[in-house]
């Protein structure tokens, strides 16, 4: 047993366990992460898929022998730390009463601490993170899940420069508390994410949409916004009232004509039953009648919101920061006078 | 205003040329003063470089740092002046005809690509980039100069003892202390560019760690590194072995920065 624990907390466990961890890595990042089965068999054949997915390449980061060689590693540094803290305590004491500069003496100690509460608030928070999305065209309001919230978008809006690049993406939104009534306005683009109910909101995507509204002798009677070729729940219009009617918003396509400006078309396919019946294709807003009922699609641009929270980003952050530290002090202020561990032991 | 960057960056990497030849006639004919000439010939195109980057900084209303060529650029220029700081320091003129040649080829890749300054676009508006790129240049430098000290090493150890190069040369042990050193820099370095990264990631992209190619290749480094650091410093571990895993390091260093953007493409596109 004493055999088994020496060789957990042992540098030679360690520096194996670096290299496994530096070839795992690597080898993963030539692999794209997170494809399906066939589109890993399009791409390395069907016996090489078979493979990468019994191995658990397809998400190598969350796999079982990935987490296990961070468990490992953390192990080790956890043991070979405990086991040489009174070696530390020792030189230190030692060389700080023979007046000489002791404290980068505990630089590897306090790296390896550091390095240890860099991982353990990573996986904690990969443990516990609580991540929704917010999407929408402005006026859409949304119920940002997890936190019961209602997010309003107010406003989007591109802003470009004098050359038309983009110089930042902004989103205004409301936010309202159902159960208290409570409102907060705050406003989110790229780097400057805002903070919501214990969730930090950030600027994500951006790009085409649609609004369709369904009128009836001038009353609207349904309001949808579609997201091109997505989900059912995002990309189709289903009448409410002819059930056997849907729209599926198919997508756009840029028009290039000699000596003219791109325009921009917008597709939409009609099914009846579940059988394509017509196509319609627009630039810009557009109508469809299907007996008294108006449909009219008007183009928009979306804004997607990423609402994450990790409670233990701060401990990675802290983790990190001792690292440092105690590289710094391994480093740059050790006494002039060096020994080793080693060679006391 | 870029007319004159370009004819200095032009100018420079042809004075980084002509101090790498003029090290390897050092090296060749075995004069004292030619290794002289090619310092100063080096030092005056790292001026010329800096010029260079300070009119593409004022023209383009922030750090030079945030494409390809700018990256290329100042990677060429922090490895010329972290050899040249090793070599004034060390007295060690024939590390500039190792770490030259680097130098004036980082400088042919980018002269290969694109020198159009355009707007930042929005993740890259952050206080962040001047910390995260600036230190990771110091750690390619330093890490560069650690591979041209392990070639070095490498070599010296075919020489004879009494010939011109070995009086040039610190011995072995010299080196070998000289390369370590290197490397501490540049891993300090590169673990304050990964921080860095990872606090600036949090705000642009909502999460510290993504595992991107970019950020995966990163940690491999420092984790190669970190082997380095654990054998030599734990084990004794010096000389040949060393001096090949500085080699190796570097090797990986340029993956992450060439390989990653050619190979591997992911959020980081634009580095």
């Amino acid at each position: 047993m004493k055999k088994i624990w020496k060789f957990l907390s042992s540098m030679k466990f360690a520096v194996a366990l670096l290299i496994l961890l530096a070839a795992a890595c690597a080898l993963s990042s030539l692999v794209e992460q997170g494809l399906t089965r066939e589109a890993y068999a399009a791409r390395y054949g069907e016996s090489m898929a078979n493979v990468l997915l019994a191995l658990q390449v397809n998400d190598a980061y969350h796999s079982i022998w990935f987490i296990a060689l961070s468990g490992f590693l953390c192990l080790n540094l956890i043991l070979c730390s405990v086991i040489r803290f009174p070696f530390f305590l020792r030189r230190y004491r030692r060389e700080k009463t023979a007046g000489c500069r002791a404290i980068g003496l505990w630089g590897a100690w306090v790296c390896h601490l550091g390095i240890l509460l860099l991982i353990a608030g990573f996986a904690l928070g990969q443990m516990t993170l609580r991540e929704t999305t917010v999407w929408g065209i402005p006026g859409d309001t949304r119920r940002m899940e997890e936190t019961g919230l209602d997010i309003t978008i107010d406003d989007f809006r591109t802003e470009t420069r004098e050359d038309a690049s983009v110089a930042q993406y902004v989103t205004d939104i409301t936010v309202t508390d159902p159960a208290t009534g409570k409102t907060e306005k705050a406003s989110v683009s790229v780097n400057w994410p805002a903070e919501v109910g214990g969730f930090h909101l950030y600027q994500n995507n951006t790009g085409p949409a649609a609004r369709a509204v369904v009128t009836r002798n001038g009353s609207e009677t349904q309001r949808k916004t579609l997201l091109p070729q997505q989900s059912m729940a995002e990309s189709v219009l289903g009448l409410e009232d002819r059930p056997e009617y849907a729209f599926y918003f198919a997508g756009i396509r840029t028009m290039r004509e000699e000596g003219q400006e791109d325009r921009t078309l917008y597709l939409y396919d009609l099914y009846k039953n579940g059988i394509l019946e017509q196509s319609y294709y627009f630039f810009g807003e557009g109508s469809v009648e299907i007996g008294e009922d108006r449909i009219t699609f008007t183009p928009e641009t979306f804004t997607l919101l990423v609402a994450r929270e990790d409670r233990f980003a701060p401990l990675a952050f802290i983790g990190g920061v001792i690292t440092l530290a105690g590289l710094a002090m391994a480093f740059y202020l050790q006494p002039k006078k060096k020994e080793t561990y080693h060679a006391e032991r | 205003m870029q007319n004159a960057e370009n004819i200095l960056f032009t100018v420079s990497m042809a004075g980084y040329f002509a101090a790498m030849a003029l090290y390897f006639l050092f090296i060749a004919m075995k004069k004292e003063k030619t290794a002289k000439i090619a310092g100063w010939v080096q030092t005056d195109a790292l001026l010329l470089h800096t010029a260079a980057l300070v009119l593409r900084g004022i023209e383009a209303g922030r750090l030079p740092m945030t494409n390809q060529y700018e990256f290329a650029t100042c990677f060429a220029w922090a490895l010329c002046l972290v050899s040249l700081i090793f070599m004034r320091k060390y007295r060690f003129n024939v590390l500039g005809a190792f770490a030259m040649p680097v130098v004036f080829l980082m400088m042919g890749y980018a002269a290969m690509q694109s020198r159009d300054i355009k707007p930042l676009m929005p993740a890259l508006q952050s206080g962040w980039l001047a910390f995260h790129v600036s230190t990771a240049i110091i750690a390619y430098g330093a890490f560069g100069v650690s591979a041209a000290l392990g070639a070095i090493f490498l070599m010296r150890g075919r020489m004879k003892e009494e010939g011109f190069l070995a009086r040039h040369i610190p011995d072995a042990d010299r080196v070998d202390q000289i390369a370590y050193r290197s490397v501490c820099l540049g891993f300090l370095f590169l673990t304050i560019t990964i921080i860095t990264g990872a606090i600036w990631a949090e705000r642009a992209w909502g999460s510290y760690w993504s595992w991107d190619p970019k950020e995966t290749w990163s940690l491999v480094t420092w984790i190669i590194y970190a082997v380095y650091l654990h054998l030599r410093l734990r084990r004794g571990w010096k000389g040949k072995a060393a001096a090949v895993f500085a080699v190796i390091g570097f090797i990986c260093v340029i993956f992450t920065y060439i390989g990653v953007n050619t190979f591997l493409p992911g959020i980081h596109s634009y580095a």
